[in-house]
């Protein structure tokens, strides 16, 4: 495709490289602001700018927030001596929305990969560690994603916080609910059985 | 056309929201790349059939001239579970997977390679121990493999048996041409026929390094767990190893796993 306006290629161009959107979608989105009332176009404009602008790391935990430290690190009900450890920010929002975890969260930025030469400077584990120096936390949940990247990065981190005398826990991995046990592979099913709970 | 064949996953990609680019080494046609629709989903058909290291069976829609497959199916044979158990014993079986990924091209049958993988990766995912020459075990077979495969025997120069000798009489080893030469026709590290890097034609090799590098290539791998060696011999030994396959594939630049290995998985 070619138009004969430059800057509707070069929006074009631009939404192409976001994820999960080709060079048609990319045309179709560019002809869409075209045809957008001016002042929409401006807020959009203006959300895209503020994201990078008001968006950091919370100073503790890793997450993104507006506000340094973050609305859950500030929140004064948490529960201080539990730390949840997740890859990335969204994975602070799906066990929040289960209402179950009281603690506080620390987010990596992602997980070890050998195959990717991805390794522990590369994430926010010195940050982490230094957690540990001024409070007291008596137990650390590492909620890593269940593949060979999130298995690398819960062996490394169980071998590096064990020493200092915390509970270090992994979350169940077993078999999604409402799925049938019949059609479970054998490694999920093998998992599911191993973490097994007295009921 | 669907195809039918048994294979070692390699590497996974994240795809789009809910996909998966996967590499496998597949036993009926080489290293092949195939897409898995919804596989990151909890819901998703394949389980853990699709994660590097796994032994699976994989169905797939192949196209002629086409890199990237549909994958229909995939069922796990075993997926190794032990592998991915223990750090160190993961790091080995990662950098076996990352070396064979570096040195095959796409859709190049080699079905002796396919067994050896499954060979190195299920003894090691057994072994207790030793993690390490399992990945060097298989870096020398796989040498072999491609044609280049090390003598460790009998001497290049004068073709007698070398013997395991002592301290005194010092073997050397040479990477250009992969062979040993016998304390008597042993030539001192100098600067021959290996590029800009003086000390490297020829390597020196203790007697205990002569002997782990016969048993990483000559034993069974199942045995290798029984082996006994100190620090220096291992080290000695992953750094002769190391050079003869830069030198002998010139695709490996640098493989990540290797920066792994150096910094988290105890020695050999
Ligand atoms: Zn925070
Ligand atoms: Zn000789």
């Amino acid at each position: 495709m070619f138009y004969t306006a430059e800057s509707i290629e070069q929006l074009a161009e631009q939404f192409a490289q976001l994820p999960g959107i080709g060079r048609k979608t990319a045309h179709r989105l560019a002809l869409y602001i075209l045809k957008m009332p001016r002042e929409e176009v401006e807020t959009l404009a203006k959300a895209l700018v503020n994201v990078k602008d008001k968006v950091r790391y919370c100073s503790i935990c890793s997450n993104i927030t507006e506000t340094d430290p973050c609305s859950i690190c500030s929140n004064t009900k948490r529960e201080r001596a539990s730390i949840c450890v997740v890859e990335e920010p969204h994975d602070v929002i799906a066990i929040e929305k289960t209402h179950e975890f009281k603690g506080l969260y620390h987010v990596l930025g992602g997980a070890l990969s050998p195959l990717d030469g991805i390794g522990p400077d590369d994430l926010k584990i010195k940050e982490l560690l230094q957690r540990f120096s001024n409070t007291t936390i008596d137990e650390v949940i590492l909620a890593l994603n269940p593949n060979v990247e999130g298995e690398a990065t819960t062996l490394y981190l169980s071998k590096l916080l064990k020493p200092l005398g915390m509970k270090v826990t992994r979350i169940a991995r077993g078999l999604p609910v409402g799925s049938d046990l019949e059609f479970a592979d054998e490694a999920t099913l093998t998992r599911a059985l191993e973490g097994r709970i007295a009921v | 056309m669907l195809v039918k064949t048994e294979v070692i996953v390699l590497r996974s990609m994240k795809y789009r929201d809910t996909s998966k680019i996967v590499t496998f080494y597949s036993k009926e046609y080489g290293k092949i790349k195939g897409i898995a629709k919804g596989a990151r989903s909890a819901k998703n058909k394949f389980g853990s059939a699709l994660e590097p290291l796994s032994h699976s069976m994989l169905l797939v829609y192949k196209k002629e001239h086409r890199d990237l497959h549909l994958i229909s199916q995939c069922d796990s044979i075993n997926p190794f579970k032990k592998l991915t158990e223990n750090l160190d014993r993961m790091t080995a079986a990662l950098s076996i997977l990352e070396l064979a990924d570096h040195v095959t091209h796409h859709e190049e049958k080699n079905s002796a390679l396919f067994l050896l993988l499954v060979e190195v990766l299920s003894t090691l995912n057994e072994s207790t121990r030793n993690f390490k020459a399992y990945s060097y075990a298989f870096q020398l077979r796989l040498a072999a493999l491609f044609g280049y495969a090390p003598n460790f025997e009998t001497c290049s120069r004068c073709g007698k048996n070398v013997p395991a000798g002592n301290n005194e009489n010092q073997v050397t080893f040479q990477i250009t041409s992969g062979a040993v030469l016998c304390s008597e026709c042993h030539e001192p590290p100098g600067p021959r026929e290996y590029g800009s890097d003086r000390n490297l034609a020829f390597m020196p090799l203790s007697v205990q390094g002569l002997q782990l590098i016969r048993c990483l290539f000559g034993t069974q791998l199942s045995s290798l767990e029984n082996l006994n060696y100190d620090a220096h011999t291992g080290n000695e030994t992953e750094e002769l190893i190391r050079l003869y396959i830069k030198y002998h594939f010139d695709e490996i630049k640098s493989l990540k796993s290797e920066k792994y290995f150096q910094q988290h998985v105890s020695i050999f």
